[in-house]
């Protein structure tokens, strides 16, 4: 018993030996539906251009906020797929971080926009972001199930997010929205000043 | 030189000390060699937590930061969050100019001054009218801005950094309307609380001094 109790040390040191870490993730492994799924999951400007855009639909009402459920996705798509047949790649990103700086400004202002007006930031959102997620994708040889699978994860965070912002009611919750538009603005702001210094 | 069939004995100042194989093995894998963690933490991961540790690893920084919740929490409805909110992007704004290549005179004196003015405008109990109060909090943002929202280590995820950057900033303004709160509490019909927000005050006033002085040094 206590020959034993004496390798305890030891081995524990050996299982505390650092081997390297396998981390990283390559795709989905789930198909081309979800690779494009977690394509805008996993890239942070799309996502917090749908999120900002999302909350500044659903600040400005429950119809700003439907209009932004059917036409964002739905030009995000039509974009999405005319840059995969093209192939123009959009090597910028200053368009769409330049849009959240706007959207994030708009909502840290607080501001209830015409639903026309609503309409067409989310056409603009939605025509940028698509088109560079369109040419990225061509250069990765993706195929069109990808887009749709993007073009879904985006309707469904643009509905859960509007719906959220619209069924704020208490004071402090509309100011947190108002704050996290702040935090998106200076991240956009941020982000277009490394572009300038050419970091991705 | 075997003692015993598991012992070895080895030589200690003139006497043979047995020592089993399991202390010997133990102390050989002591001398292993671990990886070399002389480098930052790289891509996505890296990025966030560069970006998030960078506020709250420098004092000045956090002093500040804390300082325009405590103030925001002074002032009341509709400061309390209308100086959180435009002091990041006030910041981003400086980071902004910074990574632009437009030089501002006297970053560090900027820093060091926004603490001893928070900190003064704190401890006196200073109401200024809402628009003075947003031009002061954004002025020296632009410095905070500036200073450190353009220190991201090469090679890590610039968006990443800033927005691990701008969230650990907004968490330290809600730290300090957090501190702030404590203004409502009394002993009695002794205001204590607010005079240990005014207390809070000069304790920043106090750490912007002293980074004052280390600036001007």
């Amino acid at each position: 018993m206590m020959r034993a109790a004496a390798w305890l040390l030891p081995l524990t040191l050996l299982a505390g030996v650092p081997i390297p870490a396998q981390a990283h993730l390559v795709n989905s492994g789930l198909g081309p539906f979800y690779n494009g799924a977690l394509h805008l999951l996993l890239s942070p400007v799309d996502l917090l251009a749908v999120v900002v855009m999302s909350l500044l639909a659903g600040q400005s009402g429950k119809v700003g906020g439907r209009w932004a459920a059917i036409v964002l996705p739905l030009v995000w798509g039509g974009a999405a797929i005319a840059g995969l047949t093209l192939g123009t790649a959009i090597e910028a990103g200053w368009p769409g971080v330049a849009l959240l700086v706007l959207l994030g400004v708009l909502v840290a202002l607080g501001l209830r926009l015409p639903v026309w007006v609503m309409t067409w930031l989310s056409a603009l959102t939605g025509l940028v972001l698509g088109l560079e997620n369109g040419g990225a994708l061509a250069a990765g040889e993706s195929s069109f199930v990808a887009v749709a699978g993007i073009v879904a994860t985006v309707l469904v965070l643009t509905l859960l997010t509007a719906a959220l912002a619209v069924s704020l009611r208490a004071d402090w919750t509309r100011i947190a929205l108002r704050v996290a538009g702040s935090w998106i603005a200076a991240v956009g702001m941020l982000m277009l000043g490394w572009l300038f210094q050419g970091a991705s | 030189m075997t003692h015993g069939p598991l012992q070895v004995l080895i030589p200690v100042c003139g006497r043979q000390v047995p020592i089993s194989p399991p202390i010997i093995l133990a102390a050989a894998l002591l001398l292993a060699p671990l990886a070399t963690l002389a480098h930052v933490e790289g891509g996505a991961t890296g990025g966030f937590l560069s970006g998030f540790g960078h506020p709250i690893s420098g004092l000045d920084h956090v002093l500040a930061m804390v300082a325009v919740g405590l103030w925001g929490a002074q002032l009341g409805a509709p400061a309390i969050w209308l100086l959180p909110v435009a002091f990041p992007i006030m910041m981003a704004l400086g980071g902004l100019l910074g990574l632009s290549g437009v030089e501002l005179p006297a970053v560090e004196l900027g820093i060091a001054l926004s603490a001893v003015i928070l900190g003064a405008l704190i401890l006196g109990a200073i109401r200024l009218p809402l628009a003075a109060a947003l031009l002061v909090v954004g002025f020296f943002a632009i410095f905070h801005g500036h200073a450190h929202g353009t220190e991201m280590t090469p090679g890590q995820s610039a968006i990443l950094y800033s927005i691990g950057f701008v969230i650990a900033t907004g968490l330290l303004h809600a730290a300090g309307i957090g501190i702030g709160l404590i203004q409502h509490w009394q002993i009695g019909r002794w205001d204590a609380g607010r005079v240990a927000l005014r207390g809070a005050g000069a304790v920043v006033l106090a750490g912007g001094v002293f980074f004052l002085w280390s600036a001007l040094a």
